[in-house]
């Protein structure tokens, strides 16, 4: 057993019970949260721990995305907790892929592809006139679908990859500190320490993606973002990747694209089910799941179509 | 192999066995035919290089003693002559070609690939075929025109340059071809990691792409070190010692060139010696970059 990591209660998560109006109160670990870094563009107000309603970490609002005229993502507002994960989920070609990527501007990356409507991270536009892509990317982490290690680094320098961008670059020794911990986090550490120097395409798929996670980890984002993260790999992996997400809600907000809905119950707070590029509902897990309002929710969750 | 007492298959289709048989076997000659063809074909293709290399041997070995490295040319007649000033000439030419030509040829392909669709890229890309396949004699002479003559003298940079113009858009054009096989899912990650696209292009697509780059990089040396018309009005030749690179330089291309034109035995057995030479180095540079790139992880584009 990882002597850092503490382990869930419950081995397998199972849906808990829906935390619907006050988002941070009933948190677990408050006191652990990290301090924000401080050099950036778009830094939080640290504000108190135990406020009852805190504002959403991260709240989307009239939110279009295009690519070229065809239009992604139509008018969408939604909020993203502080220190919850949010599901969204909803059939091939909804938009949900298109609406994650507008959340780190990973977006605009793409040929033809524009966006309008604002993205508040923190209270502060992360498509504003001064905002710095990089340092939004820096705060917003991203996991794709596909294990994506740098195939010619090592074990040690994809985690440590990260850590390039940052100010003042950490010494040798920090680095390696830094690597560990994220390691540790994913669970990872006691499966690979003994080849950090070696490459992290010899990993297998599962691990692959744990490393990529660490990876976004290592420099300690408020949101992370998961586009589904597990469709590439087996059931095994799988889990390990869910229990991660279901660890990682306690220090910091969670957004997860999946196309299975049972992973979308299994690890998340609250799930938003997109449409034909449009939100239909966002609410509690359980509540979306039992007691969905929109007839097309429900359409969609009893498999009547998608 | 068939046996005949295997049954035929459950499937056996439209055909009476015996038809089916007649037919398999009339396949199996078909592709026994073009299979020979395609290996004769294969072993063709590197025909000319045996060729080349046992007849170089053949010609060249007998006159490559020490002296041909260490000693420099020396008249008609007059016994140890070598080559050593050619020798040097054309690392140095190789080596300025190569620090003018690499940076901009590889800095281009990334651009070119990087930024594929837009119009600059577009018009480089075109300009850089077109050059491409721009006659080495026409290099030569512009190079004459615009680093030769308004200096007044021939020198080894204008042939280190002529050079270097002659690799810029082979290695733009390889390299280009090689950093999109890089996938855009690993781009993505870079980007999402909150790395600049400059940052991007050089520590994971460059990095990723390096195998290829190098191999691109190789070839294009391994043809400019042969090429001879690019430097007739450039580094010129010289039959003296001159590292000098504002000074005429010899160059092992030139002095083949030279000896093989004369009438004399003895410089066409040094002419032979110096192609000798001059294919053994083009070999160890290859060999030597190869073992160099050889890195723990495999790089080729994933």
């Amino acid at each position: 057993m990882a002597p850092v990591r503490s382990t869930p209660a419950t081995p397998s998560p199972a849906p808990r019970t829906p935390v619907a109006a006050a988002p941070a109160a009933d948190l677990p670990v408050e006191g652990a949260r990290r301090t924000a870094p401080a050099t950036v563009t778009i830094s939080t107000s640290a504000q108190p721990s135990a406020e009852p309603t805190a504002a959403p970490r991260l709240s989307v609002e009239g939110l279009n995305a295009y690519f070229g005229t065809s239009c992604a993502v139509r008018d969408v507002t939604v909020d993203f907790p502080d220190r919850f994960v949010t599901a969204i989920i909803g059939p091939s070609g909804c938009g949900k892929s298109t609406l994650l990527r507008c959340l780190n501007r990973m977006h605009e990356t793409l040929p033809l592809a524009k966006v309008d409507g604002r993205v508040m991270l923190d209270g502060q536009d992360i498509y504003g006139r001064a905002v710095n892509v990089t340092a939004v990317r820096q705060h917003v982490g991203m996991v794709f679908q596909r294990p994506t290690p740098f195939p010619t680094m090592s074990i040690r320098d994809n985690v440590a990859a990260a850590l390039l961008t940052s100010t003042p670059r950490p010494s040798r020794a920090r680095t390696d500190e830094i690597v560990e911990r994220a390691l540790r986090r994913t669970a990872l550490w006691d499966e690979v320490k003994d080849r950090l120097r070696d490459s992290a395409v010899g990993l297998s798929g599962g691990q692959q993606q744990r490393l990529c996670i660490a990876r976004a980890l290592a420099i300690e984002p408020e949101v992370l973002l998961l586009d589904e993260p597990t469709a590439s790999l087996d059931p095994i992996s799988t889990q390990k990747v869910e229990e991660l997400v279901y660890e990682l809600r306690r220090d910091m907000t969670v957004v997860i694209v999946t196309h299975n809905m049972q992973q979308a119950a299994r690890v998340s707070d609250r799930t938003a089910f997109m449409l034909a590029g449009e939100l239909v509902e966002v609410a509690p897990t359980t509540t979306l799941f039992t007691t969905p309002r929109d007839p097309r929710t429900e359409a969609y969750i009893t498999g009547r179509f998608g | 192999m068939t046996t005949p007492s295997t049954p035929p298959m459950r499937w056996s289709g439209a055909y009476p066995t015996a038809t089916r048989e007649g037919k398999l076997r009339r396949r199996h000659a078909i592709n026994a035919v073009m299979a020979g063809l395609v290996g004769v074909a294969a072993v063709l293709a590197t025909l000319p290089l045996v060729v080349v290399l046992l007849y170089l041997l053949n010609r060249g070995l007998s006159s490559l003693q020490w002296h041909f490295f260490t000693n420099m040319p020396k008249p008609v007649g007059e016994l140890g002559g070598g080559m050593a000033n050619a020798i040097i000439g054309t690392l140095m030419l190789v080596g300025v070609a190569s620090v003018i030509g690499l940076p901009v040829g590889i800095g281009a392909g990334l651009y070119l690939a990087e930024h594929r669709g837009s119009r600059l890229a577009n018009t480089t890309r075109f300009l850089a075929d077109v050059l491409n396949g721009l006659p080495s004699i026409v290099m030569g002479i512009f190079a004459w025109q615009f680093l030769v003559r308004p200096f007044g003298h021939f020198s080894a940079w204008a042939g280190g340059v002529a050079l270097a113009a002659m690799m810029i858009p082979q290695v733009a054009r390889t390299t280009e071809e090689i950093v999109r096989t890089v996938p855009v899912s690993l781009r993505e990650a870079a980007l999402a990691l909150g790395y600049a696209r400059w940052r991007t292009s050089l520590t994971v697509v460059l990095r990723t792409a390096t195998a290829g780059v190098v191999t691109g990089a190789l070839v294009a040396i391994a043809r400019i070190a042969g090429e001879t018309a690019p430097l007739l009005f450039t580094a010129f030749g010289n039959q003296f010692w001159s590292t000098s690179l504002n000074q005429p330089i010899a160059a092992l291309p030139l002095q083949i060139y030279t000896y093989a034109l004369s009438p004399y035995d003895d410089w066409h057995a040094q002419a032979w010696a110096g192609a000798l030479v001059l294919i053994a180095l083009i070999l160890i540079i290859s060999l030597v970059a190869r073992v160099a790139t050889r890195g723990r992880f495999a790089t080729a584009g994933d």
